[in-house]
């Protein structure tokens, strides 16, 4: 099996040019309905209007295409990161290093790129696997589970609190893990899930001051972190922190629910992924396929040429890492699942130097992941056939995303 | 078959260690090192593979 054609997506029916036009621009990302029709509305930007108006959050432009898409990112002094990373401008705290511009940039990156390479990670291996076989065993007997909720974000967040709290006490992950996920679901309690993961933050990071540096704690790097020969603020700290909070669970939640997604669409595909090395080459079309962050924003710095459009100095760019990851001029079929391609230079992780941090972090824990879940469970199918929803954003997931399984002999 | 990385173009995505790592390594931060410059025969198809799927460009493979 090299080629599944993508036959189970319920993004939208077909719709004349005009609605296409208009849907792009109006293009919301946070719209509830813009899911069901972005894959559409994107593939009609590619081909017609690359570069794109649209009126919503006071007017930004929208980038489809692989290679507009690469520029932006290329150039990082054209198109700034240091007003965040989204569209309207939405964080309360500003996060190093994703929003610092260079020359500044590649001093947290050096502070950082260590503790997230595949060396340093290997040792958090089997703290992975533990945290993966106890999430599994809450549910496994139940029969079925929620994926987003129950699995991934639940394994995530756990795996956060370990790897990167370099916690061990069972109660203090519960709490972290706690706090990790709510601000993720957004309700009543994601304002307190925030401060209360802050203060916590805080306090870890006074207690791990002073502690000598070792290749696995990255709350004391972060601590007693030093850039360009000044130590690092208070506010700095926190911000990376929650970047690495953040950046973590969203994406690769995201991530190992759309693959189980594609399982259930895909028949086959849950023999493929339990068989193959997904390292070798299955992950790189996974994610180009279902790319978790879809966008990402920049700020316009000089008038530019972008494509055939006039960029002015002051306005935004949203450049849609989904769509280039679906181009035709670049992907031979495209909106296929192709695992026989020979080579996929895909940008699921972006490129240049805000190169997705945590992108090995975030491999292995797929990796990881679905080899626990699969060694336990099999026939992975949805307990309804509803259609199911996305939820909006930068980062899609599904919703309400219940499968039943059978368990492995 | 000869590749070489380009320092600095390279971000450190690891792709081409993962999908080559008999010829390709990352190092303490992350970014690639060329273990065999001259790619064995065996390796050649993964090689072209990696410098194929290269985000950054960065590797070449010379034929």
């Amino acid at each position: 099996m090299t080629a599944i054609s993508d036959d189970g997506k319920a993004r939208g029916g077909t719709s004349p040019n005009d609605n296409h036009a208009k849907a792009l621009n109006e293009l919301n990302i946070y719209d509830p309905e813009t899911p069901s029709h972005v894959h559409e509305t994107l593939d009609y930007a590619r081909r017609h209007c690359p570069v794109s108006w649209s009126e919503a959050h006071g007017g930004y432009w929208v980038v489809s295409r692989f290679e507009d898409v690469k520029a932006v990112l290329r150039d990082d002094t054209t198109f700034s990161s240091s007003k965040g990373k989204s569209i309207p401008p939405r964080q309360p705290l500003m996060m190093p290093p994703l929003d610092v511009d260079p020359p500044e940039h590649i001093h947290y990156r050096r502070m950082l790129n260590p503790y997230f390479s595949r060396t340093a990670l290997q040792h958090h291996e089997e703290t992975m696997r533990e945290a993966c076989r106890t999430n599994i065993a809450n549910w496994i007997d139940r029969g079925r589970f929620d994926v987003v909720h129950e699995f991934a974000s639940a394994y995530v967040a756990s795996v956060v609190a370990r790897v990167i709290f370099e916690l061990d006490d069972p109660d203090e992950i519960s709490m972290v893990q706690d706090w990790v996920e709510g601000i993720h679901r957004v309700d009543d309690n994601t304002e307190a899930s925030y401060h209360a993961l802050i203060d916590y933050i805080k306090s870890l990071l006074g207690s791990r001051k002073g502690r000598s540096k070792s290749s696995n704690d990255i709350v004391a790097a972060i601590a007693n972190g030093q850039i360009a020969g000044r130590d690092l603020s208070d506010t700095e700290k926190i911000g990376i922190m929650m970047l690495l909070v953040l950046g973590s669970l969203d994406s690769t939640r995201s991530s190992i629910s759309d693959i189980i997604y594609e399982m259930v669409c895909h028949d086959g595909l849950e023999a493929r992924v339990r068989e193959v090395d997904l390292m070798r080459g299955d992950l790189d079309e996974l994610l180009r396929f279902e790319s978790p962050v879809s966008c990402v924003a920049r700020f316009v710095t000089q008038d530019t040429l972008l494509g055939d459009q006039q960029l002015r100095a002051g306005e935004w760019v949203l450049v849609h890492i989904a769509s280039a990851n679906r181009d035709p001029e670049r992907f031979e079929n495209a909106d296929t699942l192709d695992f026989g391609r020979r080579v996929n230079q895909h940008i699921a992780f972006g490129l240049g130097i805000h190169r997705c941090l945590g992108s090995n972090l975030a491999q292995m824990l797929i990796q990881v992941g679905f080899d626990e879940l699969l060694q336990q469970v099999c026939h992975i199918r949805r307990v309804d056939h509803r259609p199911l929803r996305f939820a909006p954003g930068v980062v899609w997931h599904p919703v309400d995303f219940v499968v039943k399984f059978d368990r492995m002999a | 078959m000869y590749v070489t990385v380009d320092a600095e173009k390279c971000q450190g995505h690891g792709r081409c260690n993962s999908l080559c790592p008999e010829v390709f390594d990352s190092d303490v931060d992350g970014f690639a090192v060329v273990l065999t410059p001259e790619v064995p025969a065996e390796h050649e198809e993964s090689a072209v593979r990696a410098g194929g799927s290269c985000p950054e460009g960065a590797i070449e493979v010379i034929e």
